[in-house]
């Protein structure tokens, strides 16, 4: 197929539309514009994470879960390991005979 | 010189030119991000005319070129959040003016299809109103370009306008507008087959 691109009139029309400029921007219009716009705020990560679980609400609950199951499981983990004989034996003798 | 570079006065940077690595943008956006409507003023003063230049290819009246451009900046303020700073501000503002484009010529064709319909006319023209031109030869082959790609499909028209009149290749066009490259060969390969066909028959008529 033969290009556009290869039509000598085709190319020196398209070589001279390309030095037309434009007009000048109405700039105050457009500071005007832009300063009544509402501009809408990056939300931070922990507002995004908000969001995304739905309500702060809700991540005080998961957070609190997680600190309550922190303490459940050190405390029977400590109390497992006063059971166990390596254990005590690890702690009483610092691993020495 | 452009008239529309000379609006800038001395906001004028270089939003192609980064110099030392580091988008010259960054920091203003992330300030306009934070709510900073000063920085947001001043992104605009900055990238304005690369913009109206930009868009001045896809419009002929002055009227249009000013809704265009501050429709883009509109678009802006409200996508700020969306911005990343992995990716430069200037081509992120381009891609939005790029997109402002699209959807005129996507107004224009479905207003053309119903003027044509309701005047039983063959989709003809609205007149433009005259700007004011240093280059007036300029300005006619421009207009006639423009008139030619009238013709085409909305997306074949932003494809053939980046391409002769703005000067981007394709695959700067393809990562603009959101397409595959593979995708844009193709649809400009029918758009040129189209122009073609035109040409042809603007020649013989």
């Amino acid at each position: 197929m033969k290009s556009p691109d290869s039509d000598p009139r085709w190319e020196a029309l398209v070589r001279q539309a390309r030095e037309d400029a434009g007009p000048p921007v109405d700039l105050p219009a457009l500071l005007r514009a832009v300063r009544q716009a509402p501009l809408t705020v990056a939300p931070s990560w922990s507002a995004e994470f908000a969001a995304l679980c739905g309500s702060p609400r809700r991540i005080g609950l998961c957070l609190g879960s997680a600190a309550a199951f922190t303490v459940v499981a050190t405390w029977q983990a400590w109390e497992t390991s006063s059971l166990l004989p390596w254990a005590e034996f690890y702690f009483a003798t610092g691993g020495m005979p | 010189m452009n008239p529309a570079a000379a609006t800038d006065g001395p906001h004028r940077t270089s939003p192609e030119s980064p110099g030392d690595g580091r988008d010259p943008d960054a920091a203003l956006a992330e300030r306009a991000q934070g709510g900073d409507r000063a920085a947001a003023e001043q992104l605009v003063l900055r990238h304005q005319a690369a913009v109206a230049r930009l868009l001045w290819r896809f419009v002929r009246t002055r009227a249009d070129l000013d809704d265009l451009v501050q429709d883009t900046f509109l678009r802006m303020v409200r996508g700020l959040p969306g911005w990343r700073p992995d990716q430069p501000f200037a081509h992120w503002l381009l891609r939005i003016a790029t997109n402002t484009g699209r959807d005129y010529f996507r107004r224009q064709s479905v207003r053309r299809r119903w003027l044509a319909e309701s005047a039983g006319a063959d989709g003809a023209e609205l007149p433009a109103a005259v700007d004011p031109t240093p280059h007036p030869a300029a300005r006619a082959a421009a207009n006639e370009v423009k008139a030619l790609l009238a013709r085409l499909a909305p997306d074949d028209r932003t494809l053939l306008t980046l391409h002769h009149l703005e000067g981007w290749d394709l695959a700067r066009i393809a990562a603009q507008c959101g397409w595959s490259v593979t995708a844009t060969k193709l649809r400009a390969w029918r758009a040129r087959r189209h122009l073609r066909a035109l040409l042809s028959h603007s020649d013989s008529s």
